[in-house]
């Protein structure tokens, strides 16, 4: 039983979650069907989905924040090939993902004002524009390989006849791309909700975030959640907000793609990970979680030349921020004007090399320089 | 005085990046300590590419401070604070910065003659210094196929001078720009590999070799007329109705072996008449293990080539901003059906949006119905068809009567994959959206068999075309290599 949280109310909106995280696979098997297409470092088992899907409910659960639509179902798929979660988490194979994607969207259809979130962490391939989302049992049945996978376009396309209008599917997968060649020409994933006429092209309002855009990687940690689940929930802090007109600061998905990629982009590993949108209508700004107070924005502020950065310190707003030698990579400071200098402190006294002062500090990120 | 809002998107791009050609900027004013912004205006469409004769982007503000982002297409972001101080003129002016100028290259006969006599033996022989000489000019005129004794197929052109036409310094590819027949039936969906020709292309009516430019990292072809040939073009206002085009790719050091084709529109016309050049170069793309020089193809329309990169992106929000900035242009006459297109995709999907026009779903269906050889208009009204309001449908005029095929969703489905592949990779997930509504419907409710036979065989063709498709780009780029 998938379904970890329980609190549906038919007739009032929810916010309706489906997370998949997919850490064991039959790696020889796949790499058995693609041969020499297969990716580099093929498709070993992980450890980040558990993960992710970990941290996220953990964070539905007790931070997100949507103007009167609580959480009403959380379902979470997940697997790893060395420990088990304390979640009670469903085995992510076919099957299982396609009965609980099911109920997913018949909890979805209840109410126009739903929030619905589809989240998947795992392995990725694509061919042409066909992505294909790995279950754990990729690649079973020799004679159709390739059908325990999930399309997410167009699984996204078949959700739109669903009535709950909001819908962010987050794909935190590879892209990586296989060459098109007759082997593949029949390849086909199968069906999970069937297409159906609808109303609701311009209507609905759906989000599909890639983690990697087509054909590029992307990166996780053996130990943690996904590059793209820790820039997601630091995201959710302030970085991915934007101002109402009340002056409440809400997350909305077009500021959040900016933030992603920049934040995702400051670890070594995910340079050259850039998030993208979906194609078409699946790139809808979506509004879905409040904040509680004004945003945390992620800063990265660096010295020009880069060299001061060794002897000076780094402080804000007059006050020590960090040693010399020792600025961070990125942290979160408060929206507003700041001021940042360097700041050489010798036998002699102290010697300000550079100041950059009454810097605004929005969403999504700021790069701060020091001229010194 | 105006305040100037400077901007550079080339900063830390590595040399040669294909720099965006529009930003999308939102103006917010500060107050409070800076702590508040408020939205002044969003989705100032501003053009990085300001040409002679052209004026830069201006937005009337009060005087104050302001925040400005801008995005690009490819989701670049910068940020600028401004203070705009009390003056006659308080207007923001956004100016990107302008390229330095390239030195002229000091070039003459003398330095040539230098240049051979200190060079190493090698360097003099090297099969890519090697100049070619010269073939004759005919060889690179349009070429029609209608005589030809032997079938014609992308890997075979009969009297096409497929070798001759290319060079060492580009690795011996080379560009055809292919004419084509508009097609009579659905393409086969069981027949062997060699019918790709048919499968993508058509019939193929006549052949033009594409002179290559540029250096050898990054060649590029471009034209202004898809086959240099009045006689078999035929008319300007006759585009998207009889013909299509297609540019194929090729390496050809002992033979012709296709490697891309691209579905590539007629004569495009911009805002004041003229002709825009469509633009063909090569790329890098990393498939899987490997990397290779893939086609690229590009139309240089100040007004709606931002149109394109932002619904290449899947940035919806940013297509329909960039849409603003062209509704008259679009809506004044029927002067462009591939730009049309392209505005369609935006309308179908965005539904709403303030520039809308009450009657842009007959103009759909007009754009579907009239253009008989552009797939993409009877892909939009089958989307219509399928997944719009059915109230927002009626009363629209049918053309032509009981031969309009979109006056049913099937036939309006079957006519659209009749054409053959949609001119913009969009059309493709919308087409295969369609034709799996209908196979299920035909599947389970109806018992006509021919008609889910038809629907089926119609999904297996769509669903190929995904697998081949390059997602990288806004037109369509077929991988043709392995057949």
């Amino acid at each position: 039983m998938a379904l970890i949280w329980d609190r549906r109310q038919t007739s009032e909106p929810g916010v309706h979650v489906i997370l998949i995280g997919v850490g064991s696979f039959a790696d020889a098997r796949v790499a058995e069907l693609l041969e020499d297409d297969a990716p580099e470092g093929g498709f070993v088992d992980l450890e980040t989905p558990l993960h992710s899907v970990e941290a996220f409910a953990g964070w539905l659960q007790t931070e997100l924040d949507v103007a009167d639509t609580p959480l009403h179902t959380l379902r979470v798929l997940g697997s790893s090939a060395r420990r088990t979660s304390s979640l009670a988490v469903t085995a992510p194979t076919f099957q299982n993902i396609a009965d609980e994607v099911g109920e997913w969207a018949d909890d979805v259809n209840t109410h126009e004002d739903n929030l619905s979130i589809f989240y998947f962490c795992g392995h990725g391939l694509r061919i042409g524009e066909t992505q294909l989302l790995l279950a754990e049992d990729f690649g079973s049945n020799r004679r159709a390989p390739f059908e325990n996978a999930i399309e997410p376009e167009l699984l996204a396309n078949a959700m739109r006849q669903m009535r709950g209008r909001r819908q962010l599917f987050l794909i935190d997968a590879c892209s990586t791309e296989v060459p098109f060649s007759r082997r593949y020409e029949n390849v086909r994933p199968r069906t999970i909700v069937q297409e159906a006429q609808n109303e609701n092209l311009a209507k609905s309002e759906q989000c599909l975030i890639r983690a990697s855009k087509l054909g590029t990687r992307a990166f996780g940690s053996a130990s943690g959640p996904s590059l793209f689940m820790n820039a997601f929930l630091r995201a959710m802090k302030g970085a991915g907000a934007v101002s109402t007109h009340r002056r409440q600061w809400v997350i909305n998905t077009d500021m959040l793609k900016m933030a992603l990629s920049w934040l995702i982009q400051l670890r070594p590993e995910g340079q050259g990970q850039e998030v993208s949108f979906g194609g078409g209508t699946l790139s809808s700004n979506i509004c879905f979680h409040t904040l509680s107070g004004d945003p945390l924005v992620p800063v990265r502020v660096s010295c020009e030349p880069r060299e001061l950065e060794v002897v000076s310190a780094l402080h804000v707003n007059s006050a020590p921020h960090c040693t010399a030698g020792n600025w961070p990579e990125s942290f979160d400071i408060e929206r507003r004007a700041h001021d940042f200098e360097a700041v050489e402190t010798t036998a002699e006294g102290t010697k300000i090399h550079g100041q950059a002062l009454q810097e605004v500090i929005a969403p999504p990120f700021v790069n701060v320089f020091i001229p010194c | 005085m105006s305040t100037t809002v400077q901007f550079d998107f080339g900063t830390g791009q590595p040399v040669g990046a294909r720099l965006p050609r529009v930003a999308l900027a939102d103006v917010f004013e500060l107050d409070g300590n800076n702590a508040e912004e408020r939205l002044v205006v969003g989705g100032i469409v501003v053009d990085l590419q300001v040409r002679e004769g052209s004026a830069p982007t201006r937005v009337q503000v009060k005087p104050g401070t302001f925040l400005i982002r801008l995005r690009t297409p490819e989701g670049q972001l910068l940020m600028r604070r401004v203070n705009v101080k009390p003056s006659s003129d308080t207007a923001l002016v956004f100016l990107p910065k302008q390229l330095a100028l390239k030195p002229e290259r000091q070039q003459s006969a003398v330095d040539d003659l230098v240049v051979m006599r200190t060079a190493a033996p090698g360097v003099l022989f090297d099969p890519a210094a090697y100049k070619k000489p010269a073939v004759p000019r005919d060889w690179w005129s349009a070429l029609p196929m209608a005589n030809a004794t032997e079938p014609v197929t992308i890997s075979n052109l009969p009297g096409f001078h497929a070798t001759e036409l290319v060079e060492s310094k580009y690795d011996y590819m080379g560009i055809a720009r292919l004419q084509a027949g508009s097609l009579h039936e659905l393409p086969p969906p069981d027949r062997s590999s060699h019918d790709v020709t048919a499968k993508l292309v058509g019939e193929i009516a006549a052949v033009q070799g594409a002179k290559l430019h540029g250096n050898r990292e990054s060649p590029f072809a471009k034209w202004k007329s898809p086959v240099r040939n009045r006689e078999l073009t035929g008319k300007r206002s006759d585009e998207g109705k009889g013909a299509r085009y297609f540019s194929l790719s090729y390496r050809a050091e002992a033979g012709l072996s296709p490697i891309q084709v691209a579905c590539v529109p007629g004569r495009w016309e911009m805002r004041d008449g003229r002709l825009a050049d469509v633009f063909a170069d090569y790329y890098e793309r990393d498939i899987g293990n490997t990397s290779i020089r893939a086609l690229r193809v590009e139309v240089d329309d100040p007004d709606l080539g931002g149109l394109l990169d932002f619904l290449q992106q899947g940035d919806l929000s940013g297509s329909t901003r960039m849409l603003n900035n062209a509704t008259e242009l679009l809506y004044r006459k029927w002067l462009n059906p591939y730009a049309s297109a392209a505005a369609g995709y935006v309308l179908v999907q965005a539904g709403q949006w303030p520039g809308e026009n009450a009657n842009w779903r007959q103009w759909i269906l007009n754009l579907a119905h009239r253009y008989s050889s552009l797939p993409d208009g009877a892909i939009l009204f089958t989307t219509l068809l399928l997944q719009s309001p059915s109230e927002a449908l009626q009363n629209l005029h049918y053309e032509g009567g009981r031969g309009n095929h979109f006056r049913s969703a099937i036939s309006a489905a079957l006519e659209a994959v009749r054409r053959g592949p949609p001119l913009f990779r969009h059309g493709l997930k919308m087409m295969a959206t369609n034709l799996a509504i209908l196979e299920g419907e035909a599947k389970h409710l109806t018992r006509d068999a021919q008609t889910y036979r038809e629907l089926h065989s119609a999904s297996k063709y769509v669903r190929e075309l995904s697998l081949r498709v390059d997602p990288n780009q806004p037109f369509c780029v077929f991988d043709v290599r392995n057949d």
